[in-house]
């Protein structure tokens, strides 16, 4: 564990300074939690009726289910900027074979790695999220002079400490399978990106009435515990996948 | 220090290693020679531990590669073909990881680093980023980087390759000096027969995948040729003395004992069976006819003839 917080360390020493991805890492979630408090802070001012507020949230057009799904993409998205650099930047720039001759063991590095990816994508999304939750109760507070309707709701506080971690521990087992396969950071983020479809896919989930993040019936409460399990499921399978993959001897050869 | 015994390795269709052998003992420097795709940088992987054979196996150290990878790595340094360094970060925190990852003791690790700076002349710029280093610096920065944790054995692959002949000599003299005064084994793989020849106490010519040479220069140039070569300088005046170049010629060829002989200006090239019987006839043969000689000089093969003369031979063969 000690060997891989040296490497976990190392790499985020790295990322900080490539304005390319420290600099995508922020904007990505910035620039979603400036459009969503933009928009509620619009949808208040010209809804001076918090009963009209309600139907228009939770109702046919579903915009804070939507947006709370769309905090959902930041663990899927992040990931595959850091995982790229942290795993395939190594092969690119040739520094992997110092890695490997190293006295630390395949688990070791593979954790190191994993770790750099998980710890800032899982920093930065928490920390949205917060300034996302107090901006739209302040908003409530500045427009109405009270909290109208209570954010966030049990589902989303679920979503956001289950979902969230095992979203990203998938796609970063996913691109250390991707790593091992291509030769270039763009082609792995290409790759990786495609990760982000089935996430994006949950994003018309409300559309079709299902918003399994708002526990109010058994058919949500089913369905939110249903994609708890798969993706329990997923990151378990993708686990011992990459772990079989993340060998020395598979690295060595594909440099 | 280092025991091969057998060890084979295939990549898809193609033999990289073909059940190769050979001892390295402690204190020595090895030399590694072949052409580029030989397989010496797969020996040195698997050597290193990161690549497995397909048969056969090595002791570093008496570690078996197959059962104690880990202790192995602890005890070896390889500098790989590239450098292998961080070049956002600066030289300073390069060694700072790699002396961490190789469990130097917290209080000796910046003792340790400074040391190795100061020694490879990189003190003054320790802190830039690496990126911006030349790349002789770079090269050095890596061999400090292998050297972070003492280790017993050093694998160089390809030490000198792109730097200029000022650090290739600074490295090379360092080289020198890692296996005299701290008896480290050094495994150097080279096609830089010069680089060997300097270097070098024993050298295994690898070709396609085997050994087909492995010796001291001098038992390997024995192997090869039998006899020695001399090289005599003449006073430049015989042909004031009427004496033409085929007479001498024919009066050298005609001693027992001269396999060849080239007579080019005030130089005359032999090959002789043996220069301590033939030579002093030569002489005293060249005086008597009224030739002032300057010098003779017996001439070793270099590394570089024995080096092509293994690889034509080994083709021939094929």
């Amino acid at each position: 564990m000690k060997k891989a917080i040296i490497i976990m360390k190392k790499d985020i020493k790295e990322i900080r300074t490539s304005f390319q991805i420290f600099g995508t890492m922020i904007a990505t979630p910035a620039l979603l939690t400036g459009i969503a408090l933009v928009t509620f802070g619009i949808l208040f001012a010209i809804i001076p009726n918090p009963i009209d507020l309600y139907s228009i949230l939770y109702g046919a057009g579903n915009i804070l289910p939507m947006y709370n799904l769309m905090f959902l993409i930041i663990p899927v998205v992040l990931p595959t900027y850091i995982a790229a650099d942290s795993f395939v930047g190594e092969k690119v720039r040739k520094t992997i074979e110092a890695l490997l001759v190293a006295p630390i063991s395949d688990n070791e590095l593979l954790l190191g790695k994993v770790l750099v990816s998980l710890i800032p994508t899982l920093l930065f999304s928490y920390l949205f999220i917060g300034v996302y939750i107090i901006g739209i109760n302040i908003l409530q507070l500045v427009n109405y002079g009270a909290i109208v309707f209570i954010f966030p709701d049990l589902g989303f506080i679920l979503g956001c400490l289950l979902h969230i971690p095992l979203l990203c521990i998938i796609t970063i087992e996913i691109m250390v399978i991707i790593s091992l396969k291509v030769k270039g950071i763009r082609e792995a983020q290409q790759i990786g990106g495609v990760v982000v479809i089935p996430v994006i896919s949950f994003m018309f989930l409300p559309f079709a009435g299902l918003n399994l993040y708002s526990l109010s019936n058994p058919l949500n409460i089913f369905l939110f515990t249903l994609i708890t399990l798969i993706f329990c499921l997923l990151a378990i399978s993708f686990y011992f996948l990459s772990l079989k993959v993340f060998k020395r001897s598979n690295i060595i050869v594909k440099i | 220090m280092i025991e091969i015994k057998g060890l084979s390795k295939n990549f898809k269709n193609i033999k990289a290693l073909d059940n190769i052998s050979l001892t390295v003992n402690e204190g020595e420097v090895f030399g590694f020679l072949g052409p580029n795709g030989a397989g010496k940088t797969t020996t040195i992987r698997i050597l290193s531990c990161i690549l497995k054979p397909d048969a056969g196996t090595a002791l570093l150290d008496n570690y078996d590669i197959h059962e104690e990878p880990m202790k192995i790595r602890k005890l070896i340094g390889v500098l790989t073909e590239n450098p292998c360094i961080y070049e956002r970060l600066s030289g300073r925190y390069n060694l700072m990881f790699f002396g961490k990852l190789y469990d130097v003791p917290e209080d000796q690790i910046k003792q340790r680093v400074d040391e190795l700076l100061t020694m490879f002349d990189l003190q003054d710029r320790s802190n830039d980023k690496s990126g911006t280093y030349s790349k002789g610096m770079k090269k050095k920065l890596a061999i400090s980087r292998t050297m972070i944790h003492n280790p017993k054995i050093i694998f160089l692959d390809e030490p000198t390759t792109g730097l200029d002949p000022k650090a290739s000599k600074d490295l090379r003299d360092y080289i020198k000096k890692l296996s005299i005064k701290r008896k480290i084994t050094i495994f150097l793989s080279t096609h830089n027969l010069t680089e060997a020849e300097y270097l070098c106490d024993k050298i295994a010519v690898i070709n396609k995948g085997k050994i087909i040479a492995i010796g001291r220069p001098n038992e390997l140039s024995r192997m090869l040729w039998s006899g020695d070569r001399v090289e005599i300088t003449l006073i430049n005046d015989y042909k004031d003395k009427g004496i033409s170049q085929s007479e001498i010629h024919d009066m050298i060829s005609s001693i027992d004992g001269v396999n060849e002989c080239i007579v080019n200006d005030n130089k005359i090239h032999l090959s002789l069976e043996s220069a301590e019987k033939v030579n002093p006839i030569i002489i005293k043969k060249l005086i008597s006819s009224g030739i002032d000689i300057v010098q003779a000089k017996i001439e070793g093969h270099s590394l570089e003839d024995i080096y092509l003369s293994l690889i034509k031979e080994e083709s021939d063969k094929k």
